[in-house]
């Protein structure tokens, strides 16, 4: 390696460690066998972990988190693939403005829209309903599916639907046994990054959950502010651990997938 | 017409839901800002927490007169520029190390970018919080080799809220600076140096002028993220230095002044609108040809 | 009964030029037809028109008598094979044979026995129809299409350029199985190409068309002996086409062409000329000479006849070597 370079390399290094850091700390913490926030010592333990699965807060909050996530997904998955559709396939007048208005909450602040959003679930009876929370992240869901859906209909041989309409296939048919197979990988990849994204949201939660619905990443946060105990150590440890386990489960399936498929 | 009216049936679901979701609450925001504060006691009933039906500018009024909510906006902008700038000084060296390593290593430290990105941003400053806690490893180690005496306040400190918000926002400068320098044609550099240009020169000259789009939208970005800074100041601050986004939050749930919290996203809404559309005239144009 | 009858078809894209130019012709049932020229000059246009792919401006299609103009094409029942073959990703070559059948609702063991039966006239190994497209070879690729257009008992057979993504070598041998394949199957079909010996090789008939026009339409003999227009005589690779202007030097009143296999080269001729080039062409050596007015022609000489490059000869055009262009 280049030797001048070596000092740049160098921070570059540790800006990726600093990264990552925080999280391996926490979860180096949460395997502590003893009741102080000290990085264990010797033994590691999973009793912070058998707490966590021990108390109805905390696993009622597990399973909250992946409701709205389910529910999320869906959402975006619907109306982030019928987006991508409407402008890939055809051109129509407001086009433009709604592949705009499509991104545009990913550039609102989640506080912003937590703001407006809850008044408006207030009036709408919606509030302290899973669908609520789901409807609120499906706004950062949405604009990813769609991402991840309109490039693979861009990049789709639009030869394609022509083939299987001329082989007798209605649109209809088309869609589903043409087009839809062919863009299910890009709609697995969005609506992952839909769910690990409401999984792991806090501030929209923050707003519109009410004590019944709490997802986890609401009921770690006053904990932060007032008691930095081992518990809230290894609930974060959960939330890691879900996501990397998503993320890895996907890699691992496109990896496999582009080994057989021979591309 | 027949081929129109099937195009918004397909847009349909999305449109639905931006009108519903983002539209409408959008005007009722501003439309909660012109009413009437309610009464401070009763939490729980609604429509206590501002008159409905009132319109007055009475939240705009007290606003812009008042030198805590320019103390606090002054800060929330001061806060988002400096963060933006560590973001894209640390940002734009680690996109593009990261765009040359070889392909073995490009997962790995592509990992370390987007995990952070993607997991609970509580865990990432709770992590922080036991780092830069007066006991935390790098006070502890730093009062160990002799250098200070007493702990550095990292924590609710403005160093914590920015160590925290850069942590938060470098993965979106980085992977859109990066996404920016993989769409360039490696071809270019290797023609460049083929040309006899050295290292510094190739750079200066050919990868720094083409990747100036992306290092310019990464930094807009960074902008307007750094500017809802709601978590790190809330959990690293201290009392004196806190953000818009979180005396939002304090007017909406402490305060219960409702109309005051509209008034003050609205007024974070201008703001951003204000810096995007100046970020939008500004921009760079893009050399990398359509492809 | 006609296979196919286009009626005055018009098909324009945005900017007023039109892809096809008010193009009419018939088919006749179990003929290969072929449909060339080059790139741009609408013969693509017009196939997908036939297909139904794209609606025409003005004009009517008629398949088997029956006026499809306004169908569409999963009503018209006619195979396509596309340049890049079109075949579905996440279908292994069976699926994708299969396919026309399975949204016609045919069972999967009858479809499946069709399928097979197909794929055993392209001959792909069986090995080989549990692959997705991506693991099969261009020509590979290139059978499973043709064994899908046909899979489902279409009336009509639509090729476009099928043989463009292939080499040389491979080209040649699916050309002739093409053939055989189409003539076993006795199914109409258009093939759409630029390639001249394609067309010449395979076509019953040809249409030569260039920019949306249908220039001459005739049996692959009569489009080269006898071309209409020096575009067309070009473009089937005639070497010595003169337009008007050219042959009024050679003594010629009307646009022509003349055959480089009987045109002579003397010591003195009836026309003085500078020999320029000689290539040696296997059989006979070619001779590029200039004529006092700057044209160029070839002309084919045994290899007794030995002449020298810049030697000045006399050229002899016997009334045989002449085909006159446009009667």
């Amino acid at each position: 390696m280049n030797l001048r370079k070596l000092p740049l390399h160098t921070l570059c290094l540790l800006v990726l460690a600093a990264l990552m850091w925080p999280i391996v700390y926490a979860m180096w913490m949460s395997f502590t066998p003893g009741e102080m926030l000290m990085p264990p010592k010797g033994a590691w333990s999973l009793r912070w972990y058998a707490t966590f699965f021990a108390r109805s807060e905390w696993t009622d909050s597990l399973n909250h988190s992946f409701i709205v996530g389910a529910l999320s997904t869906a959402i975006s998955l619907v109306c982030g693939t019928s987006a991508a559709v409407a402008v890939t396939r055809y051109q129509f007048r407001g086009r433009q403005l709604l592949q705009s208005a499509v991104m545009l909450p990913l550039f609102v602040p989640a506080l912003v829209l937590a703001l407006a959003l809850l008044p408006v679930m207030r009036m709408i009876g919606l509030w302290g309903d899973f669908l609520s929370v789901a409807l609120a992240h499906s706004l950062w869901g949405l604009p990813l599916v769609f991402l991840a859906v309109r490039g693979a209909l861009e990049d789709m041989d639009p030869n394609l639907e022509l083939a299987a309409r001329g082989l007798g296939a209605n649109g209809g048919q088309t869609f589903f046994s043409v087009t839809l197979p062919v863009i299910m990988p890009a709609m697995g990849v969005g609506g992952l990054l839909a769910f690990i994204i409401s999984f792991n949201e806090l501030v929209m939660a923050l707003f519109l959950c009410t004590p019944d619905i709490d997802t986890l990443p609401k009921v770690i946060w006053p904990n932060l502010r007032y008691t930095l105990s081992p518990l809230v150590a290894a609930a974060s440890g959960v939330a890691v651990v879900t996501t990397v386990l998503l993320l890895g489960g996907a890699w691992l399936f496109f990896t496999s997938r582009r080994k057989t498929s021979g591309r | 017409m027949k081929k129109s009216s099937r195009a918004w049936c397909w847009a349909a679901p999305s449109v639905l839901l931006l009108v519903s979701l983002l539209l409408w609450p959008m005007i009722y925001l501003v439309r909660l800002s012109l009413n009437e504060g309610g009464s401070k006691s009763g939490f729980g009933i609604g429509g206590s927490f501002y008159k409905p039906g009132t319109w007055t500018l009475e939240v705009y009024r007290t606003l812009a007169t008042e030198h805590y909510f320019w103390q606090v906006t002054w800060f929330t902008v001061w806060l988002g520029f400096f963060v933006a700038a560590m973001c894209v000084l640390l940002g734009y060296p680690v996109a593009h190390y990261l765009w040359q390593l070889p392909r073995r290593w490009k997962p790995l430290a592509l990992a370390c970018v987007i995990i952070p990105k993607l997991s609970n941003l509580l865990v990432t400053i709770y992590g922080l919080k036991m780092i830069l806690g007066d006991h935390g490893p790098v006070n502890e180690t730093l009062m160990t080799l002799g250098i200070i005496k007493e702990p550095l306040a990292l924590q609710h400190s403005v160093t914590g809220v920015v160590i925290g918000k850069t942590l938060l926002v470098l993965p979106y400068t980085i992977l859109l600076i990066w996404a920016g320098l993989e769409r360039l044609d490696r071809t270019l550099i290797s023609a460049a140096r083929g040309l006899g240009a050295t290292g510094w020169q190739t750079f200066s000259r050919v990868t720094l002028p083409l990747s100036l789009p992306a290092l310019a939208a990464g930094a807009l970005i960074s902008l307007i993220w750094a500017l809802g800074a709601f978590i790190s100041p809330y959990l690293l601050g201290s009392p004196e230095q806190i953000t818009l986004a979180v005396d939002v939050q304090r007017q909406m749930f402490e305060n219960l002044h409702w109309p005051r919290a509209a008034g003050e996203g609205v007024a974070m809404l201008l703001t951003l609108a204000l810096i995007a559309g100046a970020g939008a005239l500004l921009r760079p144009k893009s050399h990398v040809l359509p492809r | 009964m006609a296979a196919v009858r286009l009626d005055h078809l018009s098909c324009g894209f945005t900017g007023g030029t039109l892809a096809v130019d008010d193009v009419s012709f018939e088919l006749a049932a179990g003929e290969f037809f072929c449909l060339l020229g080059p790139s741009g000059s609408g013969k693509s246009t017009l196939l997908r028109l036939i297909g139904g792919y794209l609606p025409p401006n003005s004009g009517r299609v008629f398949i088997h008598d029956r006026d499809v103009t306004h169908v569409p094409p999963e009503k018209r029942n006619a195979g396509m094979v596309f340049q890049n073959y079109a075949l579905f990703p996440h279908l292994n070559a069976l699926d994708n044979v299969a396919f026309g059948l399975r949204v016609k609702g045919v069972a999967k063991k009858e479809r499946e026995a069709k399928a097979n039966e197909m794929l055993d006239w392209v001959g792909l190994t069986p090995d080989e129809r549990r692959r997705r497209p991506a693991q099969l070879s261009g020509g590979q690729q290139q059978r499973v299409a043709l064994a899908r257009a046909l899979a489902f008992d279409p009336s009509l057979l639509m090729l476009d350029e099928p043989f463009a993504n292939l080499d040389r070598s491979l080209r040649e041998r699916l050309r002739e199985e093409m053939g055989d394949v189409q003539r076993r199957a006795g199914i109409t079909a258009i093939l759409v190409t630029h390639d001249r010996d394609e067309a010449l090789a395979l076509g019953d008939r040809i249409a030569v068309m260039n920019h949306g026009k249908l220039l001459q339409i005739g049996t692959p003999e009569q489009v080269y002996r006898e071309p209409q227009s020096t575009t067309v005589a070009t473009f089937l690779g005639h070497r010595n086409v003169l337009d008007v202007a050219a042959a009024k030097p050679c003594g010629l009143d009307r646009s022509a062409l003349l055959w480089p296999e009987k045109l002579r080269l003397h010591r003195d001729g009836h026309l003085p000329a500078v020999v320029r080039r000689i290539v040696y062409a296997g059989s006979h050596r070619v001779n590029t000479v200039q004529l006092d007015s700057g044209l160029e022609l070839e002309v084919h000489t045994a290899h007794d006849a030995l002449h020298q490059i810049g030697e000045r000869v006399g050229l002899e055009i016997p009334p045989d070597a002449i085909t006159p262009i446009g009667l």
